[in-house]
């Protein structure tokens, strides 16, 4: 992540010790998923390496048993390589982000057990941001949305003891 | 696909469609066009590392088949070869992975909407994109859920 980047997430609260980050580095081809907590901790992920893919909700677990009320910051970068519209138009280049922030959101609740259940109970701890190069959007209420849309896949709702 | 779905697919969806057919995210992903132009047959895997690859180059080409031969585009997921074996319909693992299924219809959707083109016909037409979930001869078409999906992003853009 660029530093300007993390200056302002910081600067918004959303850098806090919370926070599970999942940086997407590469959206399609052959996505590439980072995860760390605040202490800098960095897993890579690329999903179109085999199987590696179903690890990423046991990762960002791991760094949720650090924190019970831990937020999820997804942040896809428009200009990152691998992006199909990185120089296309501003309205296709958001949409193509925010699909990828939504395919990574599905990789986590594809099975409803730890932090992906703790996710679907608390939509609002999901934060969605897009960036373009120093440029930040944060899609307000967007988390929420997506696990709406997800939800309403699932015929049954999922336990919300966590 | 056994030829009761293949049938069932033609009579709800057209004559004239192009379709896609996913086992999930760690399997064989298969396209197929029908129409006028005659049927073809090409081959992906989701496990081969190319596979992004394999899967934009078919969203470049997707263009093609909708605007020249005015093609729906029919994204369906086979729920016994996803899960490995048949679920069970009196607990609700079936439904469970009729679920999951579409999560992985969507992500092919969203790997077409990639293209450009492809995304200007599905924010004009998110009919012409159909999402389906079949298990054994039994199939079932999530008619609103192309709409649900660009619903949820469209309000977001500028």
């Amino acid at each position: 992540m660029k530093p300007e980047i993390e200056e302002k997430l910081t600067a918004l609260g959303l850098l806090d010790a919370d926070i599970c980050l999942l940086e997407i580095e590469k959206a399609w081809t052959v996505p590439t998923y980072v995860v760390r907590d605040i202490d800098g901790l960095k897993y890579w992920y690329c999903a179109g390496n085999g199987d590696r893919v179903h690890e990423l909700p046991n990762a960002l677990e791991s760094v949720r048993h650090k924190h019970r009320n831990a937020r999820l910051l997804i942040i896809c970068d428009r200009s990152v390589d691998g992006m199909y519209c990185k120089h296309g138009p501003e309205k296709e280049s958001i949409a193509e982000a925010l699909r990828a922030c939504l395919s990574a959101l599905m990789l986590l609740v594809h099975d409803y057990y730890g932090f992906q259940r703790y996710l679907l109970a608390n939509p609002d701890k999901i934060i969605i941001v897009t960036s373009y190069y120093d440029e930040l959007t944060v899609h307000e209420g967007m988390g929420a949305k997506m696990i709406a849309f997800l939800k309403s896949l699932a015929p049954e709702e999922p336990d919300e003891d966590e | 696909m056994n030829p009761v779905i293949w049938e069932k697919v033609h009579k709800h969806c057209g004559k004239t469609i192009s379709v896609l057919e996913t086992a999930g995210s760690a399997s064989p992903i298969v396209a197929r066009c029908s129409g006028n132009h005659g049927d073809s047959t090409i081959w992906y895997y989701e496990n081969n590392r190319d596979l992004y690859f394999r899967l934009n180059y078919l969203a470049d080409n997707t263009p093609f088949a909708i605007k020249t031969l005015k093609m729906k585009v029919v994204i369906l997921c086979d729920m016994e070869r996803f899960f490995g074996r048949k679920p069970s319909t009196d607990s609700n693992e079936a439904a469970s992975v009729r679920t999951k299924a579409l999560l992985a219809c969507i992500h092919v959707l969203n790997i077409l909407l990639t293209n450009g083109e492809v995304l200007t016909h599905f924010t004009d037409h998110p009919e012409n994109f159909i999402l389906g979930t079949y298990l054994g001869d039994e199939i079932v078409f999530h008619e609103e859920l192309s709409k649900e999906f660009l619903l949820l992003l469209v309000d977001q853009l500028p």
